[in-house]
């Protein structure tokens, strides 16, 4: 019961340190950053932040062991990789989304959808993770631009594909060139966070 | 008698002359050495008089460097402080300037009018639009215009109390009626993104120049008339062929805008 209360006070503080990250990245973006144009194009720190976010947590599903693979059909090997993204990516994708709707008038399916999945390139694992974080922010920002215009074109919006071509390429290479400005704490708050759940078991 | 008188007097006369001798000797002896003694004496304190006013001239220019960096110090937070006020009222002077401008705009609008301040942008690259600090509880609704002294800034989209999301005259989605004064020709005015804004579907002859004026129509009741917008930059036919297509160049910077008057729509 005592360790219940101290968990669940763990997990409170953990997501109240969340909250206020994904409020403080907001309000850089809103009110900083978007005064910075390289080139006509922001910088876009929500996205980088959740994608980054989903690669240093990834997925709890634990990995298959061989034995496992081998006696599996491919239909269930599919839907055991595509249930294995992040859901706390997922979740703070959404609360980015919902923060952005207040603003433009769009709710940015993206968002929840690109951290799910940049789970599935969990860098959990890798010793040189901030080098790997750079080209899968890239990717990552890409294909979340390129979900954003299908979305914007299927609700109407003019020229979008157009103006994808024209801001995907930089918004993506700023996105990745400023990422490892936010997977190192974000590693370091993991891998703290970890030790610490050790250490209480 | 005579005899011990001439033995005492040669006796005499031999201490005197031992007297004198030893006199002669010791003077001999003392003038060289007092001699030196006195040129030692000086030469030492010759050397500590130099000594001493070495010491005090080094202190004297110590104690001198320390005020001087003290005072540099002190004069560069001065200056510093005085260059942080010069921007601050450089920029204020500008504000003034803006805003003394959007007063006399304000008072020809001949409406009711909210000045606002430019507080945040879009976060994203795929909208055009500003967050100004003004809302519902000044009196501002979704439709309202937004422009400044120099041309249309855009229309209100979302309202909230105390703020509002403003599209801005870049964004594809903000279209407005607007009339190329020289010609009195109608048209309306589509943003395009960064690049230049355009009037689509003109009808070719035309006898539209690069450097026209462009103003708002101001027949909806949203915009005020003959307000600047920009000028035309280029003219050329569309992708059909059938009509002509108009780039504008728009007069107001929406990338660097801070002050703007916002104008509720008219009724009726």
């Amino acid at each position: 019961m005592i360790l219940g209360s101290v968990r669940s006070r763990k997990r409170l503080g953990e997501i109240s340190i969340a909250a206020v990250l994904v409020l403080m990245v907001w309000l850089i973006q809103l009110a900083l950053l978007s005064k910075f144009r390289f080139g006509d194009v922001l910088c876009n720190l929500p996205l980088t932040m959740i994608i980054v976010w989903g690669v240093t947590f990834g997925s709890p599903m634990p990995k298959p062991t061989n034995d496992e693979l081998r006696v599996s059909t491919l239909p269930a090997i599919l839907v055991r990789q595509l249930l294995s993204g992040s859901p706390s990516g997922a979740i703070i994708g959404a609360f980015f989304a919902a923060l952005a709707s207040s603003v433009i008038p769009a709710y940015p399916f993206a968002y929840p959808i690109i951290g799910w999945t940049a789970g599935y390139f969990s860098l959990k694992n890798f010793n040189q993770a901030a080098f790997l974080c750079i080209p899968l922010v890239l990717l990552l920002s890409f294909l979340g631009e390129i979900l954003m215009a299908v979305q914007l074109s299927l609700m109407g919006r003019h020229e979008v594909f157009s103006h994808l071509v024209m801001i995907s390429f930089p918004e993506a290479l700023l996105n990745a060139l400023i990422a490892p400005v936010l997977f190192f704490p974000m590693r370091g708050w993991f891998e703290f966070s970890r030790w610490r759940h050790m250490s209480t078991e | 008698m005579a005899v011990r008188n001439e033995s005492d007097l040669e006796a005499q006369s031999q201490s005197v002359a031992e007297y004198l001798f030893l006199i002669m000797l010791v003077l001999m002896v003392a003038v060289p050495v007092s001699g030196m003694a006195l040129s030692v004496s000086s030469w030492f304190s010759s050397i500590y008089a130099k000594g001493e006013y070495q010491f005090v001239s080094t202190k004297n220019l110590a104690e001198q460097l320390l005020n001087a960096s003290t005072r540099i110090r002190s004069l560069e937070s001065k200056l510093a402080q005085n260059e942080l006020e010069l921007a601050r009222l450089k920029q204020e002077s500008r504000d003034t300037s803006r805003l003394r401008s959007l007063l006399g705009l304000k008072s020809k609008a001949g409406r009711v009018t909210v000045s606002a301040e430019v507080v945040a942008r879009n976060p994203d690259n795929w909208f055009e639009q500003v967050v100004i600090d003004k809302g519902s509880a000044d009196k501002i609704t979704v439709g309202s215009a937004v422009i400044s002294i120099s041309g249309v800034v855009g229309q209100v989209v979302r309202v909230s109390e105390h703020d509002s999301v403003v599209r801005l005259a870049t964004d594809p989605e903000q279209k407005e009626g607007v009339l190329i004064s020289k010609l009195g020709l109608t048209g309306t005015l589509v943003g395009n993104y960064q690049n230049l804004a355009r009037i689509d579907y003109v009808p070719i002859g035309t006898n539209v120049d690069v450097g026209d004026k462009v103003v708002t129509l101001g027949k909806a009741g949203i915009f005020p008339d003959n307000h600047p917008v920009g000028t035309v930059a280029a003219v050329r036919r569309d992708a059909n062929g059938a009509s002509m297509q108009i780039d504008v160049k728009l007069s107001e910077n929406c990338y660097d805008i801070s002050q703007v008057l916002v104008l509720p729509p008219l009724e009726n």
